[in-house]
């Protein structure tokens, strides 16, 4: 308990110049990270973003081709990684328990592993499996098994919590349940890194977010922060017949900045009073039709569209979610 | 004296050799089939031999029985110690859970010797099971010492299960690891005499078949049920059984994969 008093002033996490390659690919091109006590970091990229290899090499699974790891001030192989591992927590992108052992075994198990730990129904009682403490985690739904990984991952009562990609294919419940569990391990001063690919989670879980494509960390801070940079009050989507150019936009009154995005444009507008009127202008002046037009609030998805000019999710399933959505309304 | 007894199971329940070991034993225990291919076939394979030939034989006046028993301990302790590591290992490898536990400060020697620990504790039931009914059902007897038994029981299960995590040190999939281990029994259970007497096949083969492991337990088996031997008579056979075991040991060590 004694480490805990000087835990506060350095960083819990992090990490310098981190390079990873495999052959053909550059996973992760030089990234740097910090995340102090009670904070979290989300890491937030589309599949194939460098993201779990990141986190892995911070876990001390894989070895850096070069750059550097600091847990808590100590690097990994410098002859304390025991008491590395007594301090983090860890939940894999894609792990399973064995079928057949029950959930109370399992937790107490890893519980086993660890000097100092919490308390095995207590854990299952914060992560709600204590009602299914003697079922096989064979029997467990996605969103049970996530949280007795969770439960695993808390046992040892770490300061510092890895999680890869801890809601993707849970329900919203499940995810809301997820959410709750991060929050209070991070209230109490823990912390925590985690990747997603749900701006969403990102947006409502995470002190600071870091925006990661290809191997690189593109932009970092607070999500306000983020969204913010993008200086715009409104992003508009639309899509033309006729002809209109990105130069015939760009022009109009507000607008701060044009891209192109498949058939349509993307624009950053500031007020969005007097940009309407002139956009239906322009385009009866061209002769051209609006076939559509979208109009929303800011958000990380379009920070990551805005920096890399692609959806953060697989392209045709979020144009087939966005007509969705507007055919709903 | 409640109050100790609780700080006993605390203890037992803190240790990560005692929980490793537990999860294995339940896992087995909860897999219908390992059971039945670990336990009851021995059995019925001895049963169906035993009567099959149970009279002795004219000419030497012994009965096939005796000769095969110490034979079919042998088999199974190969394939007990074999598969009893090899598959769960991969198994754990592919789900990612080997990678999980590298997560945690649980020390590879304690996730190694459960292993170990839960085989022997296999290993005490099956070598229980299939001598108590040879000697039940055909008053099959041990001629020599328990003692000798255990030894070379205990060295057959350690040089077996050495051979599995060699098999097992880096496959990621249950079927490469099935093939492999296939590969390396299938010699042994042709050459190394549980069915019939190797010396039978041509001499220029014997020193080839005298090191196979399977050989020397069963030879030693033989020489301490059938033939009343102690334990320094089987010695050799012993010796080569735990060099097996550490050889392979030590190189699936240096070899394994966590991820
Ligand atoms: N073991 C590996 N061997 C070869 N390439 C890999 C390996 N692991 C990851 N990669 C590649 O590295 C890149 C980053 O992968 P990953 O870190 O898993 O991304 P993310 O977690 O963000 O989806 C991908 O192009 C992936 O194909
Ligand atoms: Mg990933």
């Amino acid at each position: 308990m004694e480490t805990r008093a000087h835990e506060g002033q350095g960083p819990a996490i992090e990490a310098r110049g981190l390079v990873k390659r495999y052959p053909g690919v550059l996973a992760v091109a030089g990234v740097d990270l910090r995340v102090r006590p009670g904070e979290c970091l989300g890491l937030l990229g589309p599949n194939g973003a460098g993201k779990t290899t990141t986190v892995e090499m911070l876990e001390g699974l894989l070895r850096p081709d070069a750059g550097e790891v600091r847990l808590f001030g100590v690097p990994w192989g410098a002859g304390k990684d025991r008491h590395l591992r007594e301090r983090i927590g860890v939940q894999l992108q894609e792990s399973r328990f064995p079928e057949k052992l029950k959930v109370i075994e399992l937790v107490r198990l890893f519980r086993s592993f660890y000097r100092e730990g919490r308390d095995e129904e207590e854990v299952l009682e914060l992560v709600g499996l204590l009602g299914k403490r003697d079922a096989r985690s064979g029997n467990l739904s996605g969103g049970q098994r996530q949280r007795l990984s969770l439960a695993c991952a808390l046992v040892g009562d770490p300061r510092a919590l890895f999680l890869d990609e801890p809601t993707t294919g849970l329900d919203p419940q499940a995810r809301r349940r997820t959410w709750e569990i991060v929050e209070a391990f991070r209230a109490e001063g823990g912390a925590v890194l985690l990747t997603t690919h749900s701006m969403e989670e990102a947006a409502r879980l995470c002190d600071r977010v870091a925006i990661m494509d290809r191997g690189r960390i593109l932009a970092e801070g607070s999500p306000g922060e983020l969204v913010e940079a993008l200086g715009a009050d409104r992003v508009v989507l639309l899509e033309a017949e006729g002809p209109v150019e990105a130069a015939d936009l760009a022009d109009l009154p507000s607008v701060r900045r044009v891209t192109r995005r498949g058939e349509g444009f993307l624009l950053a507008v500031g007020e969005i009073a007097p940009f309407l009127p002139a956009l239906l202008e322009r385009f009866a002046a061209r002769g051209a039709r609006l076939r559509r037009l979208a109009i929303h609030q800011p958000t990380l998805e379009d920070v990551f569209l805005e920096l890399t000019g692609r959806s953060l999710r697989d392209d045709g399933a979020e144009v087939a979610r966005r007509a969705a959505r507007e055919a709903a309304r | 004296m409640n109050g100790s007894a609780r700080g006993l199971r605390l203890a037992l329940r803190r240790n990560p050799l005692v929980q490793l070991t537990l999860a294995r034993l339940r896992e087995f225990a909860r897999e219908p089939e390992a059971v039945f291919w670990v336990f009851v076939f021995p059995v019925l394979l001895t049963l169906a031999l035993g009567i099959a030939f149970r009279d002795p034989d004219p000419a030497t006046g012994e009965r096939y029985i005796e000769f095969l028993l110490p034979g079919l301990v042998g088999l199974n302790i190969m394939g007990s110690g074999m598969w009893g590591i090899g598959f769960p290992v991969v198994q754990a490898r592919r789900q990612h859970l080997l990678k999980r536990f590298r997560t945690t400060p649980m020390r590879r020697a304690d996730f190694l010797a459960a292993y170990g620990l839960s085989r022997l504790l296999f290993l005490v039931a099956e070598v229980i099971a299939l001598f108590g009914f040879g000697w039940l059902f055909f008053g099959v007897a041990v001629r020599g010492s328990w003692l000798a038994l255990a030894v070379v029981c205990l060295a057959g299960s350690l040089g077996f299960q050495g051979l599995g995590l060699l098999v097992a040190a880096r496959p990621r999939s249950v079927e490469v690891v099935s093939g492999w281990m296939n590969f390396v029994m299938l010699p042994m259970w042709l050459l190394s005499g549980t069915f019939y007497d190797w010396h039978r096949f041509p001499a220029w083969l014997h020193p080839a078949i005298r090191a196979l492991p399977l050989t020397a337990l069963n030879d030693a088996l033989r020489a301490v049920a059938n033939h009343g031997a102690g334990l320094s008579a089987v010695l050799p056979e012993t010796l080569l059984l735990l060099a097996w075991g550490a050889v392979s040991f030590a190189l699936a060590v240096r070899l394994f994969r966590w991820t």
